[in-house]
């Protein structure tokens, strides 16, 4: 059930290292606080009730429960705010004298190793060192002056990809985020229904796709019109899963007593959903779309392959291989890269601003 | 779904034994979908002309399975798919242990050092984006063998979630833990056998789970892109009615059940591994 936030766990943190600006404590604070990381003793720290982390205590890891830390962490009361993680404390212990050399080599590593990258292969080296040539691996100017040259044409592709791969997305997280609500008002059976939708998230795209292309052929009579609804059901149905078990996550696993508290102020239902449980579920939702965002392109381009009408991205990327036309084959591969890193880092920022008052 | 102690309270007395009566719940969802898709399959049978192409009874792709009847080179249908599968599989395993093993690697390396964690963090993040087929062609001019590049491509599909899970396995060791072994006494080496990479196994089997349909699904979507056997150039070749479509409907059943299959087999390699974890077991059935 787990795995979407632990996959997660990694791009939360690979947020963090985007965003130097931000005092080190609160990134780390983000990336621990997260529905990613729940090993229960961080969400203990993080709350400063005692009686609190007697409760989450059953909760936590299991690796605690026999090391012989575990005891000593969790009856300790949660003095320290950033001990969320390893990570946290050893970026404190740099923070001290040499803080602002942390942030740069955060920056500077990456781009050192991307612009040795580049030289090697722009040189040919990389080519003699991967056994290749120059046609199959054409270097990264030539493929980005086929890029300016068919600028046009890579455009509109584009346009399309993004179409299915949005829109999917847009229902999909809609559909999953209403099953999780379903699962959370009707808990018997809605729990149910959200196993069903997380199996189907087991099977590959590559099965989805043909059987969905078949299934829309009526739709409409014209080719462009239902391949693009073909690729947006099964972006539909790849994003749900992701998005159903995470919200569902942040609707249930509120934070302890809240819900007492509630009660206690005679709340009704509507209130309950609107005060407290859809706040705490806008970090999951996130987290949701943390997946699901480089997931909808990916399938988008998937669905593509079998598609009738040949446009898109990841179809061009294919029929120019079918042709040989390897250089060209890169530039779409590359305008795909650049697709998925944009719209991941339009995610971010929105992110950013959205969970900007939290924590 | 991990019962949440607060839950309790809120849902009635009769609902308590939410976990307990599990399965009658899914089974009825179950029951549910096959009833839609035979609905569905019947009102398919009544409008077009070629039903199979399109929404084939359950029970005649049952039929399809264990008939005797020839579809391909003496094959049987089912014997397509299972010979098929046996390769396709086969490279998917391959690939599945190498981009395990390169991931956790990794992983480590980059707990290991600061340096390695900077240098690759973004750069994994990057392989997440590129498309899967772009780099087929590429990886097979540089093996110069269509089996190595799939077992290339299954591996870089695979190296991602686990090479990611565990590095947060890693970073979520508690300070404390660190302090105490540093107080023990420990050096390095005994650091990371008896605290950290104990505490990287959920994670990593969290990797596995995601991993496993991941390279099934590569070695599937590469034998599309060239012929010469696997389930994938089966899948393109009977939907262009090359063979009968049953194959089709056979092979996507198929690759559904193995997809599930792997992921339930990783959940159960984790419980026969990690038998501690016994307590979240009610988290693992998705």
């Amino acid at each position: 059930m787990n795995n979407y936030q632990l996959e997660s766990a990694a791009t939360a943190g690979i947020a963090a290292c985007f965003e130097p600006q931000q005092p080190v404590q609160a990134r780390m604070a983000t990336a621990a606080e997260t529905p990613v990381v729940k090993t229960g003793a961080t969400k203990g720290l993080a709350t400063e009730d005692p009686a609190v982390l007697n409760q989450s205590a059953p909760a936590a890891s299991p690796l605690l429960s026999h090391a012989p830390v575990a005891a000593a962490s969790l009856s300790e009361p949660a003095t320290q705010p950033d001990a969320g993680t390893t990570a946290a404390a050893a970026q404190l212990r740099l923070k001290a004298p040499s803080d602002r050399w942390a942030k740069a080599g955060t920056l500077l590593y990456p781009l050192l190793f991307g612009v040795l990258i580049f030289i090697l292969w722009q040189s040919g080296l990389l080519h003699i060192l991967l056994g290749t040539d120059d046609f199959t691996l054409p270097a990264p100017s030539r493929i980005v002056r086929i890029m300016i040259d068919n600028s046009g044409k890579i455009w509109a592709n584009v346009i399309t990809t993004l179409q299915a791969a949005l829109s999917g997305l847009f229902f999909g997280s809609l559909l999953g985020f209403l099953t999780a609500f379903l699962a959370m008002r009707f808990p018997r059976w809605g729990s149910g229904g959200l196993t069903l939708v997380s199996a189907f998230n087991a099977i590959p795209i590559i099965a989805l796709a043909p059987v969905i292309t078949n299934w829309t052929k009526d739709v409409s009579s014209e080719a462009a019109t239902r391949s693009m609804v073909a690729k947006i059901l099964v972006v539909t149905l790849v994003c749900m899963a992701s998005m159903s078990v995470n919200a569902y996550r942040g609707l249930t696993e509120l934070k302890p007593f809240s819900l007492d508290l509630m009660h206690s102020y005679g709340s009704g239902r509507g209130a309950e959903f609107i005060k407290l449980r859809l706040p705490n579920c806008i970090p999951y939702i996130f987290t949701a779309l943390k997946v699901g965002v480089p997931t909808s392109v990916i399938s988008a381009m998937i669905a593509e392959y079998f598609a009738e009408f040949i446009t898109g991205v990841g179809r061009q990327i294919r029929e120019n291989i079918v042709l040989a036309q390897y250089p060209t084959a890169w530039a779409y591969i590359m305008t795909a890269c650049l697709m998925g890193i944009i719209l991941y880092a339009i995610l971010i920022s929105v992110e950013t601003v959205a969970l900007r008052h939290r924590r | 779904m991990k019962q949440q102690p607060k839950s309790k309270i809120q849902s009635k007395p009769g609902f308590a034994s939410l976990t307990q009566a599990k399965w009658p719940v899914t089974l009825v969802w179950l029951i549910g979908l096959i009833l839609i898709w035979e609905l569905a399959a019947f009102e398919v049978a009544q409008t077009k002309r070629t039903p199979e192409n399109v929404l084939p009874h359950l029970y005649q792709i049952i039929a399809a399975a264990f008939s005797g009847k020839k579809v391909t080179n003496n094959l049987t249908a089912t014997q397509v798919v299972l010979i098929n599968a046996a390769s396709t599989l086969l490279r998917a395993g391959q690939g599945f242990v190498i981009g395990v093993a390169f991931g956790y690697l990794l992983a480590l390396l980059m707990s290991l050092s600061k340096i390695v964690e900077k240098i690759a963090f973004p750069y994994l993040m990057l392989i997440q984006m590129i498309p899967i087929l772009g780099m087929a062609p590429i990886v097979l001019s540089i093996t110069g063998d269509i089996n190595r590049s799939r077992i290339v491509i299954a591996a870089i599909l695979t190296f991602y979630p686990i090479a990611a899970n565990c590095l947060a396995g890693f970073k979520a060791v508690e300070p404390q833990k660190h302090e105490l072994m540093y107080s023990y006494g420990a050096n390095k080496f005994q650091l990371y056998t008896k605290t950290m990479i104990p505490a990287t196994w959920p994670y990593f089997f969290t990797g596995l789970k995601i991993s496993a349909p991941l390279a099934i699904t590569a070695s599937i979507l590469v034998d599309t892109l060239q012929g010469g056997g696997g389930l994938g150039s089966m899948l393109s070749q009977s939907l262009k009615h090359a063979m009968s479509v049953y194959v089709f409907w056979l092979i996507i059943f198929f690759v559904a059940f193995i997809g599930m299959f792997s992921f339930y087999l990783m959940g159960v390699l984790e419980a026969w591994l990690c038998p501690y974890r016994k307590w979240e077991k009610g988290g693992n059935e998705a």
